[in-house]
């Protein structure tokens, strides 16, 4: 039984394999979803990445391609589509879950630069939300602020004179605030600032040429920030603050 | 002694035999059945021109709403400088009212209308509603516009006696002649002090 079901499940992903854009993408996901549940890790790729061919995207499609490439044993991958997705949900705990079981399984142990204390408070509103949620919020903040304003310039009474400019004050300032996360996260989410290493193991370089002195080795799944791009090379920094140079092939950008 | 036969059936059961959970493996979590909204790559609102439009249309809202509050503060100002010019003359329409009441022997009329008259006066002048008249705010009203203490008392006077005579059965005709009178006056004087 099982077995004639699973033939009628790989007969359909020919079919969509070779049809292109016949199934919408809300139902290659249900089909994608299905031969995920039946252990068919590649076939399931196949569909998600028609999907994301498509130029879509969301959380849960990354989310689902990552399970998909760790349950195939690809860490490197699972890695980069969890950082996909956490960078479109940052405070789905699944993701932030399976990340972290990913990461558990890569060679590298990187020792984090202890951050400043308000530097992690920002991040922590960083990570709330994403970018067209911060947007939103923003708006709101300064609709808020707006009509504070107009009443304090409308009032004559000088208790509400001395209200709104009180509360004005404050919602400057969260305005402000909700403004810079909104325009960091756009910002971070629009451009590549991050990649995770494919390649098993490589060696960093002191500038971008293959005659330059060797640093350090980094291994597969390694996360590191993009500084710089020149000719076929990337500049990068590891989380404990090395700076070096990959050639750009070796990693993938999230 | 014979040997026990050691089996199972001899372990009591003990209430306390709990256990910690012991985890025997580790795996990610399953994938998300439940479809989320796809959306196009590169997609944001931030910067966008929906998102420029908005911020201009947040930002006019101050310029809207100011240019409304000033245009009905400015017709505001006109009905009360319409009411304030024809405050005397509509008291004393509604005196004559009064009057014509007294004449034709209505009593009631004749305290209602002059009531009427006196507090509507105030009313009129400093733009309040009868509702909010009291004889405290009349005497504060008249004393923030730096009408002399007689013509204050004078015209509380008539105030209080008209108030005094509406409530007060059975009074005599000449009675309501010197309200009438009284009324006049108060409000002859109160005129020329506020001019």
């Amino acid at each position: 039984m099982k077995r004639t079901k699973n033939f009628a499940l790989v007969a359909l992903l020919q079919l969509i394999a070779w049809s292109g854009f016949a199934y919408t993408p809300d139902s290659l996901m249900a089909i994608g979803n299905r031969a995920y549940n039946q252990g068919m890790y590649d076939s399931a790729l196949l569909v998600y990445n028609q999907v994301a061919g498509q130029d879509l995207q969301s959380a849960q499609l990354f989310y689902n391609m990552g399970n998909a490439h760790f349950k195939n044993n690809n860490v490197p991958a699972a890695i980069l589509f969890f950082e996909k997705a956490r960078k479109l949900a940052p405070s789905d705990e699944n993701i932030q879950y399976n990340l972290s079981v990913a990461n558990s399984m890569i060679v590298d142990k990187i020792e984090q630069v202890p951050e400043l204390f308000y530097k992690t408070w920002w991040n922590y509103f960083y990570n709330l939300f994403n970018a067209d949620t911060w947007t939103v919020i923003a708006l709101f903040l300064l609709t808020c602020l707006i009509f504070m304003i107009t009443w304090f310039v409308l009032t004559k009474s000088r208790t509400f004179k001395q209200t709104s400019f009180y509360l004005g004050v404050l919602l400057l300032f969260f305005t402000i605030t909700a403004f810079g996360l909104a325009s960091q996260k756009y910002y971070y989410s629009r451009e590549h600032q991050e990649a995770i290493v494919f390649t098993p193991a490589i060696t960093v370089k002191s500038s971008p040429t293959q005659s330059a002195v060797d640093l350090f080795v980094i291994h597969e799944g390694t996360k590191v920030k993009l500084l710089d791009r020149v000719s076929g090379w990337i500049e990068i920094r590891i989380p404990d603050g090395s700076i070096g140079w990959l050639p750009e092939n070796s990693v993938q950008e999230i | 002694m014979g040997k026990g036969s050691g089996n199972n059936n001899d372990v009591t059961f003990n209430a306390s035999a709990k256990e910690d959970i012991r985890f025997i493996g580790k795996d990610i979590r399953h994938i998300k059945t439940i479809n989320e909204p796809l959306k196009p790559v590169g997609n944001y609102l931030f910067g966008s021109l929906f998102f420029f439009v908005l911020l201009f249309v947040i930002l006019l809202i101050p310029f809207i709403l100011i240019i409304l509050w000033k245009r009905m503060e400015k017709q505001n100002a006109n009905v009360s400088r319409v009411k304030n010019r024809k405050a005397n003359k509509i008291a004393r329409m509604r005196l004559q009212k009064a009057e014509k009441f007294k004449q034709s022997g209505n009593d009631k009329g004749f305290y209602d209308e002059m009531a009427l008259g006196i507090w509507g006066y105030i009313a009129d002048k400093f733009n309040i509603s009868l509702s909010e008249l009291s004889i405290e705010t009349v005497r504060e009203k008249l004393q923030n516009k730096s009408v002399n203490e007689e013509i204050t008392n004078n015209f509380i006077q008539s105030l209080n006696n008209i108030e005094f005579a509406r409530f007060a059965p059975g009074d005599a005709r000449d009675k309501m002649e010197s309200v009438y009178n009284e009324a006049i006056t108060a409000i002859m004087q109160a005129e020329k002090a506020l001019k």
